[in-house]
């Protein structure tokens, strides 16, 4: 299994090599310069001169792509136009209010996907199991920025429930400070004892978890049920029926264990649509995330900042894919003895 | 799952209606009554089980013997209210006394294992791969017994010392992968011992092993029902293997039992033509050079069986009334019963004198 | 569509009355026959839209800034004026054409790699997967976004980013197959015979990814819409005055929340154009390859 391991790693370098690469293609062989951008307008000769050299563009491609690669080995991923400030050092400020948003919304997907779709493949065929595979087809039509901006009018506009967009209403923010020990305000206001505090944390970020969850929730729930309603066909979980194992036992360890290994796949996936999907949710609540600032790099071309995190998140879904992997050998015991 | 009516409605000919007074009734573990499973689909109807009636006394093994496709497995699952949906069950299937079709299955769960326990034909299917042997027969033995874990896991050691599974203590820790076919076999049938059951019911427990370790499990399966009296369902589609393991045999086809008796005497003087028409099928060493007999046609379509007797099509003995009549199932002196409007005389004189090598 | 045309043809010359087995057919797949109703519905208002849009869809119009639905405009009208429901119908042509153009371009460059990946094998297909591993190293959405960004907002750069992004896929299933029938003896023999590779892989190992490529290609037309929608919606695909779903609900955003016609018709296009899509993809599939769910 180390072997299994190491390979994987290997290979994972590789390929990052390889988004390294297209990342360096597409922002330095196609039309567009930076340096316009960094100048502003009418720059001299000169200073256009003098910016290519110090950022290396007046050599020739590959040692560009050298320099590259040694700079990105090395941790550096240049700075960002916009914000003047080393582009690793914006991620740092940004990640953790994404990785708050995702992580909420891939537990809560697990957690309501999982048994809907236990339920629904225990009751195939029968009516609640016509609704939840329609609700499914139907939620993967819906567009995640019209989910978003439909939660938005609904909770917002008509009912006045929950806020807008943005992480804590600004007013709040100024009067209850707390110290950001995790990064993740859900923990860092409890930890500060501040319940206004958690309390405006908590509105604020319902709207966008419950549109993260909605969104990718119909494919974990759809898999899910297919997955079980195979598992379920299986000999052993007839053997379990027939010395009379309780229901829910069965369903819950005997078969759902058999769809881990697809399951997890599935998983994985979504961690990478919810990455995808944090970008477009990210923009439409304005929320202080890795997303928006993807976004803003590239429509305002500020090529360090949209390098670097590009570079970053998809490190951090391969990184997924491989702990998905590995989690194979701890699911499957069949894998272990190879 | 099913709709229990004590009545047999529909089918033509009656039911096997033991006598008042009969000996063998009171004594019966098992009484399957005119079972019919029927598999209701889009275009067609599937008809698994069309009357079966089967008596399986205590303390005997019972060969039930059949094709594929003659309804032996379901018949089996019907025991204890395991058939899939959209499987509709009718008639009655009295196991100890509680009656199993129309039941609850809270109520037939209770059966499950601490009555009748079950031994499935693939045994690398049938066990989980992601649990440990140990594991799956632990929690089997807690369910059933109701008894703590630690108690449970000397309980299964010492089924697998009874199957003969060499160093039972580490094979508690075994995956089923890494087992094999004969050893999952046993490991089925230790499941099943530990549970205490008073019927063992043996899904075609041996079709999916080499012919060697076929041999091992039939003759332990044997000895292990002889030294805890269990009573035995032994389902097979393979007659060279019944002679060495049953007391008496059914015969199946196309979802109906054709003939039961002793194994000694049905296979020595079978009354019912399809029964003959199998044992001349069925190449046994020791024969001598004989011209293995087909039976002419095929299996019928359970969707549309044909009318009247099942096997008219293809029975050498068939008469004007088998294509019309289902014939009803008849009891003979010394146990036997046949379904047959002309059953096969007796090699020793009158249909009457079938069976005088009683059980 | 083209099997129960056959069928019908057929039975019509066998006097069935064409409504029972027409009647017969939907019964069993009600989801299909809404979805490919819907999706004829949608065809037609692309194509008609220059006949059934009462207004000119770029008309801007101040006197009739954020109408609300009424008998002026059917859908209401936007913070320019501008007719809901006649740009909801010129979308429609927009999305149509993308979902078509999404995926006959990645099928156009990612079924060639496939067949030569899976037919010659060797060091060219592990290198020609490696590549494709890197274009499916990125979280969905992200390639594209970079890939646009790279080559500048616009729909047209939208759409070859996201076929670019996608065509690994293609690659995978067209190698899969032809990989299955590499050790067939007909390969065998007619490479024996002297036949090219290339007519090879033209006359038999294409035929026989054609199946799941038109699974996967119903149901990616979809999601090239939604795709398409949601680089619109964030900036760097479509860009005013083209027509296109996610942009309308993009320029409407600072004014819907009061406004909530100027984003809910683009959205329910988008919904039910995608809905219709996935429901005749699911046919397809069901069709042709049962075993999938």
């Amino acid at each position: 299994m180390a072997r299994y391991v190491v390979q994987r790693l290997i290979l994972m370098v590789g390929t990052l090599i390889g988004v390294l690469t297209i990342t360096f293609l597409l922002t330095h062989v196609l039309p567009g310069s930076p340096v316009e951008v960094m100048l502003g307008h009418r720059p001299t000769q000169d200073q256009v001169a003098a910016v290519k050299h110090q950022l290396g563009l007046d050599l020739p491609l590959w040692r560009q792509y050298l320099r590259f690669l040694g700079e990105i080995a090395q941790g550096n991923f240049g700075k960002s136009f916009l914000t003047n400030q080393p582009v690793l050092q914006d991620i740092g400020q940004r990640l953790m209010a994404t990785v708050e948003l995702t992580t909420l919304a891939a537990i809560c997907i697990i957690l309501i996907g999982v048994p809907i779709g236990v339920l629904s493949a225990v009751k195939a065929n029968s009516p609640i199991d016509h609704f939840v595979r329609s609700l499914s087809v139907a939620g993967v039509a819906l567009p995640a920025f019209m989910l978003g901006m439909l939660l938005q009018m609904a909770f917002y506009g008509w009912l006045g429930w929950l806020p807008l967009q943005g992480r804590m209403a600004s007013a709040t923010l100024l009067d209850h400070r707390f110290p950001a020990v995790t990064g993740l305000f859900l923990i860092d206001s409890l930890l500060a004892g501040d319940l206004v505090a958690f309390r405006d944390v908590a509105a604020h970020i319902m709207l966008p978890l419950a549109t993260l969850t909605l969104a990718n929730l119909p494919l974990v729930s759809r898999t899910t049920r297919n997955l079980m309603v195979e598992a379920l066909t299986e000999d052993y979980v007839r053997t379990a029926f027939a010395y009379g194992l309780p229901r829910r036992n069965v369903y819950f360890r005997y078969a759902l264990k058999a769809t881990l290994i697809p399951l997890l796949t599935v998983i994985g996936l979504t961690y990478g649509y919810l990455l995808g999907g944090a970008v477009v949710a990210e923009y439409v609540f304005d929320w202080p995330g890795i997303g928006g600032y993807v976004v803003r790099a590239i429509t305002e071309s500020d090529y360090p900042a949209a390098v670097g995190v590009t570079l970053f998140l998809a490190s951090a879904y391969l990184t997924i894919n491989l702990i998905v992997d590995l989690l194979y050998f701890l699911v499957d015991p069949r894998l272990r003895s190879s | 799952m099913g709709v229990a009516t004590t009545a047999p409605t529909g089918q033509p000919g009656g039911v096997f209606v033991p006598q008042a007074g009969n000996a063998v009734m009171t004594d019966n573990l098992l009484e399957i009554r005119d079972l019919h499973v029927e598999f209701p689909g889009l275009e067609r109807t599937v008809k698994a089980v069309r009357g079966c009636t089967l008596f399986v006394a205590k303390g005997e093994v019972m060969g039930l013997v059949g094709e594929s496709g003659s309804g032996k497995s379901i018949t089996a699952l019907a025991c204890l209210g395991l058939v899939p949906p959209p499987g509709r069950v009718t008639g009655s299937i009295r196991l100890d006394g509680h009656e199993v079709v129309g039941a609850l299955d809270a109520d037939n769960e209770r059966l499950r294992g601490g009555v009748a326990a079950m031994i499935f034909q693939n045994p690398g299917k049938a066990l989980n791969p992601f649990f440990t042997i140990g594991r799956q027969l632990t929690d089997v033995i807690v369910n059933v017994r109701r008894i703590q874990q630690a108690a449970a896991r000397g309980i299964a050691i010492a089924a697998l010392t009874e199957v003969r599974i060499a160093d039972p203590d580490r094979a508690m820790h075994k995956y089923p992968h890494q087992l094999s076919g004969g050893q999952l076999q046993r490991v089925m049938i230790a499941m099943a011992l530990a549970c205490k059951p008073k019927l063992v019911i043996a899904d075609e427990p041996t079709t999916a092993l080499d012919v060697t370790i076929q041999a091992q499990v039939i003759v332990l399966l044997r000895d292990l029902a002889r030294e805890h009296g269990l009573t035995v369902l032994f389902i097979t589609h393979d007659l060279g293997v019944v002679g060495s393991v049953c007391d008496r045999l059914a015969v199946m086809y196309a979802g109906r039992v054709m003939e039961s008796g002793s194994v000694d005497g049905l296979l020595a003087s079978p009354a019912h033509p399809y029964t003959a028409s199998l044992l001349r099928a069925v190449p046994m060493l020791g024969r001598g050079r004989t011209e293995l007999m087909q039976i002419p046609g095929t299996v019928p379509n359970m969707a549309a069986p044909p009318p009247g007797c099942a096997f008219h099509p293809r029975c050498p003995s068939a008469g004007p009334s088998c294509a019309s009549e289902v014939p009803a199932m008849r009891e003979t002196n010394g146990g036997r019963s046949i379904a047959c409007h002309h059953p096969l005389p007796a090699p020793a004189g009158s249909s009457e004198d079938v069976g005088t090598l009683a059980s | 569509m083209t099997a129960e045309v056959v069928n019908v043809a057929v039975s019509a010359a066998r006097k069935v009355t064409t409504t029972v087995r027409l009647l017969h057919f939907t019964k069993h797949n009600v989801l299909f026959v809404v979805g490919c109703s819907l999706f004829l519905a949608i065809v037609l208002a692309a194509i008609f839209a220059p006949l059934i849009a009462p207004y000119d869809p770029t008309a801007i119009n101040f006197l009739d800034k954020l109408m609300p639905p009424g008998r002026q405009h059917l859908m209401g009208a936007n913070d320019l004026g501008q007719d809901i429901f006649s740009q909801v119908l010129y979308g429609a042509r927009t999305s149509l054409m993308v979902g078509v153009v999404v995926i006959s371009l990645a099928m156009a460059i990612g079924v060639p790699i496939g067949l030569v990946a899976g037919y010659f094998g060797g060091h060219l297909d592990t290198a020609l997967m490696r590549i494709s591993d890197v274009f499916l190293a990125f979280p969905p959405l992200l390639l594209p976004i970079a890939i646009t960004a790279a080559l500048g907002t616009g729909l047209f750069n939208a759409m070859m980013a996201l076929a670019v992004s996608w065509f690994p896929w293609y690659s995978r299933i067209v190698r899969g197959a032809v990989m299955r029938i590499n050790n067939e003896l007909y390969i065998s023999a007619a490479r024996a015979m002297g036949v090219g590779s290339v007519r090879i892989m033209l006359r038999h190992a294409l035929p026989n990814s054609l199946t799941p490529i038109i699974v996967q290609g119903s149901m990616d037309f979809g999601y090239a819409i939604l795709a398409a929608a949601s680089l619109s919606f964030i900036g760097i695909g479509a860009q005013p005055p083209t027509p296109e779903w996610g942009l309308m609900a993009a320029l409407s955003r600072t004014r819907f929340i009061d406004n909530w016609w100027t984003v809910t018709f683009p959205g329910l296009a988008i919904f039910v154009t995608v809905l219709a899509v996935n429901l005749v993809g699911d046919g397809i599939r069901d069709t042709l390859d049962p075993k999938q769910q």
